[in-house]
């Protein structure tokens, strides 16, 4: 088991580094195709369960690879295909990306550590990450491709969590998530491409038709 | 099993609703309507039926939960055409998008009878998020807005983030329950059947807590997450608004009232965090209408106001009230709230299509009297001023108030809510600074009266307050019931 432990700490390390690597992209296609790289190493870590423990995990190393590692690129590759791929300056950018990571990081081991059993300390500290650098992806980038980006960074990892935390789950529950995965990325970049054919941008600080109009008689 | 035949039924007639609507517009418009009243029938028909769990599961709990939906899917379903026909002779929507837009009506509210009657707690979880995705679509059936776009792209990023939270949370839970041994950890008459075995995973469980309220909370439209509530339920054409006002955001209040007790078992927190983003929403809710000069946006403010006082019920039922009439205030809370929202919005949305603006101060109701009059006595329902559900579900809470000081901040959270549409609604009476003339409303004297049929369907919700056998079903909470059931 420890060969197995340290090869799925060394595959979900690589989603951390892809994850931080998609935050610091500031060309929208190449960050879809990172995106693609972090789901075939995710898929790889349910190979490494389906042959050495249920081999339901090949299942869902199957449909992670179909839907998050070609799907959801292609359908994010199709958005930059029409619009201008390179985001604007970030709210925050820079070497601030990867200190914001790093951060990430280190708040994913402190809970991890606290929660986990010590032989997935690796893998929960990454789920952990993954969904603290998605977060700050969606609060601090402006091109509406990253922000998608930022919610397939949750879906990796409740994915990761999912197969470590909850064994002998349902198959309909991974259909279930497999099929929301691709239909979230889908509408969003569709909600996306019609803003870009209203609004000219992708840029969401351009949004301002909303701000709200105070009655002040 | 008749039970799961109604069920079934009511499924099958949502699906083929959709398929029909693929078809041409017309078909859509008349399968939405006629599978909207074949939900209803499934609905009156499981009144009766005794409790039961599987995959699927049948308690009163659901059975209120499907009838909410089915009269929010009647309201949506027979105002559709005459919005659709009107954005259509606008430009603003072509056929193909008419078709597209009753699809995903007709499946959205297919989604939400699975999501009450399912057991799966992931299963719930996927339904809800299924049903954000699609209403993001609805929300932006305006081709031409740029709000309505921008509107689609707040709702869709904020709920999607609140839904992964969720997600982790409930990983957590299962987690928590395989830890614990249960046999079925992802059905929720498992994990609440569990009680004190659950105690033992106590630090998993607060921390699954932690993601479950607040995922579900930005769901709510409650505090502090609900920025994305008063753009899209403001932006998305009238039906769509009653569905996402009447139901789509009452429905993760319906998933937290079954897992609030499971979350419960290591300690009260949930309860006062319930409480405390309760009252805090209701107080948003209230400043958002003082400041709004826009009709459907103060709906919107009014809906993020009445999620508050549903949380706070919540908070009541499972440890800072008594139980049984917090939840009995709970239930008839929500459907009094999805009836006059429902009607508030198509009211609303006739009343300005007729005036040429959403502007309070440009509205003028006597345009329609049946539409108008209408709109206002919605109003008047909303603010609890007229001894219907609404107004008697807020005496019934304060009533189960199990101390002073909670009572007298709930007290001052809703009179806050009162003074503020109370304000707004003066303001639609008195004072017109009309944009244009008002054009007579030309919809069909049977689509106008559809507001007042659904205004009298709170008496009967009214009544079931007073009547000892439903009041009965309705204040069982989830989980008293299936303890009781022996499960």
């Amino acid at each position: 088991m420890g060969v197995v432990n340290a090869v799925i700490a060394v595959l979900s390390m690589g989603m951390v580094l892809t994850a931080s690597m998609i935050s610091d992209e500031r060309r929208v296609d190449r960050a879809a195709k990172l995106y693609s790289v972090q789901s075939i190493l995710l898929s790889l870590v349910f190979v490494t369960l389906g042959v050495t423990g249920p081999r339901y995990f090949l299942v869902w190393a199957a449909s992670a690879m179909v839907t998050k590692a070609v799907l959801v690129p292609l359908f994010l590759l199709r958005l930059t295909k029409h619009t201008r791929a390179r985001e604007d300056k970030p709210v925050l950018g820079g070497s601030l990306t990867w200190i914001a990571d790093g951060l990430s990081v280190t708040v994913g081991f402190i809970i991890a550590l606290k929660t986990a059993p010590p032989h997935l300390l690796a893998p929960m500290t990454t789920a952990i990450s993954l969904f603290l650098i998605g977060l700050v992806q969606i609060m601090l980038r402006r091109n509406l491709g990253k922000q998608v980006l930022g919610l397939c960074h949750f879906e990796n990892s409740s994915h990761l969590t999912l197969a470590l935390m909850a064994p002998n789950i349902p198959e309909t529950v991974e259909i279930g998530m497999g099929t929301d995965a691709v239909l979230l990325v889908f509408f969003g970049c569709l909600v996306a491409s019609r803003i870009h054919g209203l609004f000219k941008t992708l840029d969401s600080t351009s949004l301002v038709e909303l701000r709200e109009e105070v009655d002040a008689e | 099993m008749t039970w799961e035949i109604w069920v079934w039924f009511a499924l099958v007639s949502g699906a083929t609703a959709v398929l029909v609507s693929m078809f041409s517009r017309r078909a859509g418009h008349v399968a939405s309507m006629a599978s909207s009243i074949l939900f209803i029938v499934a609905s009156i028909m499981l009144f009766s039926e005794n409790t039961h769990y599987d995959e699927l599961l049948h308690d009163s709990f659901s059975w209120w939960g499907m009838l909410l939906v089915s009269l929010v899917y009647l309201s949506s379903a027979f105002s559709s055409p005459s919005f659709i026909e009107t954005m259509i002779d606008a430009g603003e929507i072509d056929d193909r998008g008419a078709r597209v837009y009753y699809i995903l009506l007709n499946a959205t509210f297919t989604l939400l009878i699975l999501l009450v009657v399912s057991n799966n707690i992931f299963i719930q979880w996927v339904l809800l998020e299924l049903s954000t995705i699609l209403t993001i679509h609805l929300v932006m059936t305006n081709k031409r807005s740029r709000a309505a776009a921008e509107a689609s792209w707040k709702y869709y990023l904020m709920c999607a983030t609140g839904m992964a939270f969720s997600l982790y949370g409930l990983i957590l839970l299962y987690s928590a329950g395989a830890e614990a041994g249960l046999r079925d950890p992802w059905l929720w008459s498992s994990l609440a059947s569990a009680g004190s075995v659950l105690a033992g995973a106590s630090k998993t469980l607060m921390l699954a807590s932690a993601f479950i309220i607040a995922g579900f909370s930005v769901k709510a439209g409650l505090f502090p997450a609900y920025m994305w509530l008063p753009d899209a339920h403001s932006e998305a054409p009238s039906p769509v608004s009653a569905l996402l006002s009447g139901c789509l955001i009452y429905t993760p209040l319906y998933v937290l009232a079954r897992l609030i007790p499971v979350l419960s078992v290591a300690g009260s927190e949930p309860c006062i965090v319930l409480a405390v983003i309760g009252v805090l929403s209701i107080l948003c809710g209230a400043g958002g209408m003082l400041v709004t000069s826009d009709v459907k946006r103060l709906m919107a403010y009014s809906s993020v106001e009445h999620m508050g006082i549903l949380a706070f019920m919540l908070s009541l039922t499972y440890g800072l009230g008594r139980p049984e009439i917090a939840f009995l205030a709970f239930n008839v809370h929500a459907m009094g709230h999805a009836i006059a929202k429902s009607c508030a919005f198509i009211s609303s949305g006739f009343i300005s299509d007729a005036c040429g603006t959403r502007r309070i101060r440009g509205i003028d109701v006597s345009v329609d009297r049946i539409v108008g009059w209408g709109l206002i006595v919605c109003i008047l329902v909303l603010m609890g001023a007229i001894p219907l559900p609404i107004l008697f579900s807020e005496v019934i809470a304060a009533e189960s108030i199990r101390g002073t000081w909670l009572l007298l901040v709930y007290l001052a959270s809703v009179m806050a809510g009162f003074a503020s549409l109370g304000w707004r609604a003066s303001q639609l009476l008195v004072s017109k600074k009309p944009v244009r003339d008002p054009t007579p409303i030309s919809r069909p004297i049977l689509v106008r009266m559809l507001v007042v049929v659904l205004l009298a369907l709170l008496i009967p919700v009214s009544i079931a307050v007073f009547s000892p056998c439903l009041a009965y079903k309705l204040s069982a909470t989830p989980i008293k019931e299936l303890l009781s059931t022996g499960w």
